[in-house]
């Protein structure tokens, strides 16, 4: 069980208790709680097509095509292969790290980076919060304990939805927590 | 007439060829290197933690790549 009371994280980062972080709309008394991302399992596509695309390449370029192209063309399509392929993990790392689900001791905060250029903020009040579920699908999510924690509020509030993280149940114990408290 | 369909067919055609795209794409990249480091710095006021330098400095160094990329497509094509 999580004591929110020590700072602590998971090896990935995706599960922070009580992180070193802060974000544009913070109030001055908000204090960050929980910081979640996806579970790093789900994120595995384009970590192996990061690593097989430069290992692939580099092997067929080097291979097959000496016989067609010189020396200095063969140099930089390697470059040209190595470079996108840091530039494809960057930009997936990138939304990865700033997707994020925070909780606060007055609100409930879902960031969205979809890609590099849209982005969506959605907060809730914890006082608002009225019904918290989780859903843990399948073998992967079972066997790594990652889940979908959603969100829901009273009235016409927008809901909000923490996407693939890890300990979905924990999330839901510290929410409580702090409705209780407050 | 003939000269000039011949240097279609030549090698030094192909590698022409192969510089002008080089050079294109590397520009491109540079585009999107700049946008990249730019949003990098939004989404780092927007999260900020104690790596936000480094996730900068990491995103910074695409320009760098782009500017490694255009100069390589210049120079060894």
């Amino acid at each position: 069980m999580a004591d929110i009371t020590k700072p602590s994280h998971n090896i990935s980062h995706s599960f922070n208790i009580l992180p070193d972080v802060s974000f544009e709309t913070q109030g001055p008394t908000e204090t960050v709680y929980l910081v979640l991302r996806k579970h790093p399992i789900t994120q595995i596509w384009w970590i192996l097509n990061a690593i097989l695309l430069p290992v692939v390449g580099l092997y067929v370029g080097n291979t097959f095509l000496p016989q067609f192209f010189t020396p200095g063309q063969l140099l930089t399509f390697n470059l040209f292969l190595i470079i996108f392929t840091f530039s494809y993990a960057w930009i997936n790392f990138l939304l990865w790290y700033f997707t994020v689900g925070i909780i606060t001791n007055e609100r409930a905060v879902d960031l969205d980076f979809y890609n590099v250029l849209y982005k969506e903020f959605t907060a809730t009040t914890i006082k608002q919060i009225s019904e918290i579920t989780t859903k843990i699908g399948g073998f992967i999510g079972s066997l790594f304990n990652y889940g979908t924690v959603f969100v829901k509020t009273q009235g016409f509030e927008q809901n909000m939805e923490f996407d693939l993280v890890p300990y979905p149940s924990e999330v839901v114990r510290v929410i409580n927590d702090l409705q209780n408290q407050t | 007439m003939e000269e000039f369909f011949a240097f279609f067919n030549s090698a030094a055609f192909f590698t022409l060829f192969f510089k002008a795209f080089a050079v294109f794409f590397a520009f491109f990249y540079l585009i999107y290197a700049i946008i990249i480091t730019r949003q990098t710095q939004i989404m780092n006021k927007t999260l900020s933690t104690h790596t936000g330098p480094i996730i900068f400095a990491l995103s910074f160094l695409q320009i760098i790549f782009a500017l490694l990329l255009i100069i390589a497509s210049l120079t060894l094509l």
